[in-house]
């Protein structure tokens, strides 16, 4: 491990491929903007986070920078840690989904295999090839995972074919018959004449945060860092799911309202209703009502409002919500066993 | 620098641990030399095909493998079985049937779990060229008294013997497929209504049970001809198996697609096949009550009862052996894998094991000369023991007759006299007296103190000119 003593949280950030771009957008997202000097340069700041400098990286070296302590805490894609990071190592997942990045670990084999629809049948031809003296050849990035994937669906004669390029023309060009590989959509996969198996899925995978453990247990001002990128993340995540929902209700008194919105106890927000007075041009009794809900009940929200008088309903996305406490840095005490 | 740390499921063994284990050995070789089994070593490191035919692939993955500097694929061996067939039928080894061969060494596996051993010692024997229910008993029994031997008491016998399942699989006509289906799944049946459930949910996801295809096209292709069928097939397909195939001739991809319909398994034979699996698996006990409940059953399903008579052969072998104080239970669900067993199967259990993990345990796999390139079918068995397990049953009074010897003096140079206390030191030696060489330059005192931790009796001083003074340690 790398002898590091000074207080400075090192985070390493992908310098390359699909991870790029919408991680220095997250961070934005989440209030801490990358500043790099120059793109040449490959470290940068984030200025509203004192004590952190960010490492640029190549996604695939992230995993095993984390493991090695030459950085505290990395943004990876959950297929690159889970492929490279070794089981008894010192990297654990600090932040599992980040909402970005999504995309599947996939088993693509040729259309025009008829015969094959599921991880079974593939087991099965594989054990057909072999008594004929061949071997089933699968091309991917991700020898592990796909190799412990194979395995655990009783496929156990394939040889790996390590590919650095296109793995989708592999099976055409001849050096493989099946792939598995990275899918956002699965356009590119249709285009190669390649088809999914029903059960052919490796691994769901999205960015996520991970860390050195050894690293953070025993520095406690990069851990204080830490538990300030955490919130930043984790605010900006659960802002994500709610919208603000404001509207004017009439009635008899703040208690008169409350009652009302409260009818509905799962649409009354995170804790429950903000309610003041409204003081109308005619003299009539008016009060905005705010409240809090999941994006995916928005219209059900509004029409409550509506159905107990509510006019001038007005919805407005909120950039952040810090809970009681932090959820993510609990559970990341909780994992360096310092609770 | 940093300390680098022991690989997990691996272990140091200090000097008392280690010298039980080579004692344990030593008493076991002893033992199975005595009747007659002679001892062979192989390689630890094989090419990994041959674990793979062995195991029918069942080890894959917990076998270390990785590419050799020459790039063949080899692997750690995770059994000897495989290796001392190998050197069989390799013709590296041989001799007049049956040969009788021991062995003993490190075998490796991986287990995912952080906690599980990883690198394991086994202790075993095989017999290779004999089919008779004697031999399956003399290699029972050598499992069982070899513990005995060791003064290890409380261990049971749990006997199977696939003939039974077998004759289910037979007398249903199941496919090769539908075989290893069960045969693997057969521990889990033998749970009861749960295990059979779960089964049955494994098997519908494998297409086992309900038939993918709709039943009106199986149906026609079963009515047509072989060459009818191809055409239909053909006709259909031609326009859907274009592009790459792979390393398949789109000829290939057809008639494996055609294959799977005609070879369609009637679902209903394998819930037949699951549930007498599981009745079958559900009874075990003493041999003798157990197999009148077994013809019962067999019975009640209408089927042969024939089937138990090699089962009874090999009970009947086992008797002269007098199985003093191991108590034997009669299990035909119990297949261990689906590796090549063929005939019996058995386990050594012990109280103070956990479930499920062994002492040991081995059987009969007469496919596997075949199975490994030899010309023709010779039958075999073979038992193994796990003795990292051994050691936890060993009884406390287990002495370590290794045989070393206890140091008795410390040699000491005096006034750098390395020359004159190197060569007393091995006059002592010669002698028959363990002796260790003061190598530090200490003074009378400090050798002193150094021979009191050390629980060494005398001091040799041991001067330029050659003289020596003796000196009590205390």
């Amino acid at each position: 491990m790398n002898g590091r003593s000074d207080s400075i949280l090192r985070l390493a950030i992908p310098s390359d491929g699909e991870m790029y771009e919408p991680t220095l957008k997250f961070m934005e997202a989440c209030g801490m903007s990358v500043w790099r000097p120059s793109p040449r340069r490959y470290t940068a700041v984030i200025p509203a986070i004192k004590g952190l400098e960010v490492h640029f990286q190549r996604g695939a070296d992230i995993t095993s920078k984390v493991e090695a302590g030459n950085v505290d805490l990395g943004v990876v894609g959950l297929d690159r840690f889970q492929e490279y990071r070794t089981e008894d190592g010192d990297s654990l997942l600090v932040m599992p989904d980040l909402g970005f990045g999504r995309c599947e670990l996939v088993v693509g084999v040729p259309d025009s295999w008829v015969d094959v629809s599921t991880m079974a049948d593939l087991a099965d031809l594989s054990a057909e090839l072999r008594e004929s003296g061949r071997e089933l050849r699968v091309a991917t990035k991700y020898p592990r995972l796909v190799q412990r994937f194979l395995f655990n669906h009783g496929l156990n004669y394939f040889s790996l074919q390590q590919v650095t390029g296109t793995l989708e023309a592999a099976p055409a060009m001849g050096y493989a018959d099946i792939i598995v590989d990275i899918s956002a959509t699965g356009v590119t996969m249709r285009e190669n004449r390649l088809k999914t198996l029903e059960d052919g899925s490796v691994l769901a995978s999205e960015g996520c945060l991970i860390g050195n453990r050894a690293l953070l247990q025993e520095h406690s001002e990069r851990l204080e860092a830490t538990r300030e990128v955490l919130e930043r993340m984790e605010a900006y995540l659960n802002a994500g799911d709610y919208c603000r929902v404001t509207a004017n209700i009439q009635g008899s008194s703040e208690e008169a309202v409350a009652a009302q919105v409260l009818e509905r106890p799962d649409l009354a927000g995170l804790q429950g209703p903000t309610i003041s007075r409204v003081f109308a041009a005619d003299g009539s009794q008016w009060y905005a009502v705010t409240v809090f809900v999941h994006k995916r009940r928005l219209t059900t929200a509004v029409d409550h409002f509506r159905a107990i008088g509510g006019s001038s309903v007005s919805v407005s996305d909120t950039e952040y919500i810090f809970h009681q406490e932090s959820r993510a840095y609990r559970s990341l005490l909780g994992a360096l066993g310092l609770k | 620098m940093d300390i680098i740390q022991r690989l997990s499921g691996t272990t140091d063994l200090g000097p008392s641990d280690w010298k039980r284990v080579l004692t344990v050995q030593a008493q076991l070789r002893t033992f199975l030399s005595k009747r007659g089994y002679q001892i062979i070593a192989t390689p630890m490191l094989e090419q990994t095909e041959l674990f793979l035919r062995k195991s029918g692939g069942e080890l894959a993955a917990k076998m270390y493998t990785f590419t050799d500097p020459s790039g063949r694929r080899v692997s750690l061996r995770p059994e000897f079985t495989s290796s001392v067939v190998r050197a069989y039928v390799e013709g590296s080894l041989r001799g007049r049937l049956p040969l009788r061969w021991q062995y003993s060494g490190t075998v490796f596996r991986y287990e995912p779990d952080q906690e599980s051993t990883r690198e394991y010692s086994q202790l075993g024997a095989e017999i290779i060229g004999a089919g008779s229910p004697e031999a399956d008993a003399e290699i029972i029994a050598l499992a069982a008294h070899g513990l005995t031997s060791l003064g290890v008491s409380g261990h049971r016998l749990r006997i199977g013997h696939l003939a039974v399942i077998n004759g289910v699989f037979e007398a249903l006509g199941l496919s090769e497929r539908a075989r290893v289906f069960v045969l693997s799944n057969l521990g889990e049946l033998a749970q009861g209504a749960e295990g059979l459930e779960r089964v049955r949910q494994r098997a519908t996801a494998l297409g086992l049970l309900n038939s993918r295809a709709p039943k009106e096209l199986t149906g026609l292709v079963k009515r047509l001809g072989a060459e009818d069928a191809q055409q239909m097939i053909e006709g259909f397909l031609a326009d859907a198996v274009t592009g790459p195939t792979g390393q398949r001739t789109p000829e290939e991809v057809m008639s494996r697609y055609l294959r799977k319909l005609q070879e369609q398994e009637d679902p209903a034979q394998i819930e037949r096949a699951l549930e007498i699996g599981a009745s079958l698996s559900s009874v075990t006990g003493a041999p003798g009550i157990t197999l009148g409940k077994l013809r019962r059953l067999l019975r009640k399903f209408k089927l042969n009862a024939s089937t138990l008579e090699p089962v009874e052969a090999v009970l009947d072998a086992l008797t002269p052996y007098q199985m003093r104080g191991v108590p034997v239970t009669l299990d035909v669900g119990m297949a261990r894998g689906i590796a090549y067993y063929s005939g019996v199967v058995f386990e050594i259990e012990h109280p103070r094991l956990p479930d499920g993990i062994s002492l040991g345990g081995g059987g009969r796999y007469n496919g596997l000369v075949k199975a490994l390139g030899g010309r023709r079918d010779v039958p075999a068995l073979g038992f193994a023991y796990g003795l990292d397990r051994v050691l936890k049953v060993l009884p406390r009074s287990f002495a370590t007759d290794f045989g070393d010897a206890e140091v008795e003096t410390l040699v000491v140079p005096v006034s750098s006299a390395n020359g004159a206390a190197v060569e007393a030191a091995e006059r002592l030696r010669a002698d028959g007296v363990a002796a260790e060489l003061d190598v530090l330059g200490h003074d009378e005192a400090e050798a002193m103190r150094y021979a009191l931790q050390k629980g060494i009796r005398k001091l040799l001083l041991v001067k330029p000119d050659g003289t020596s003074d003796e000196r009590q340690v205390r």
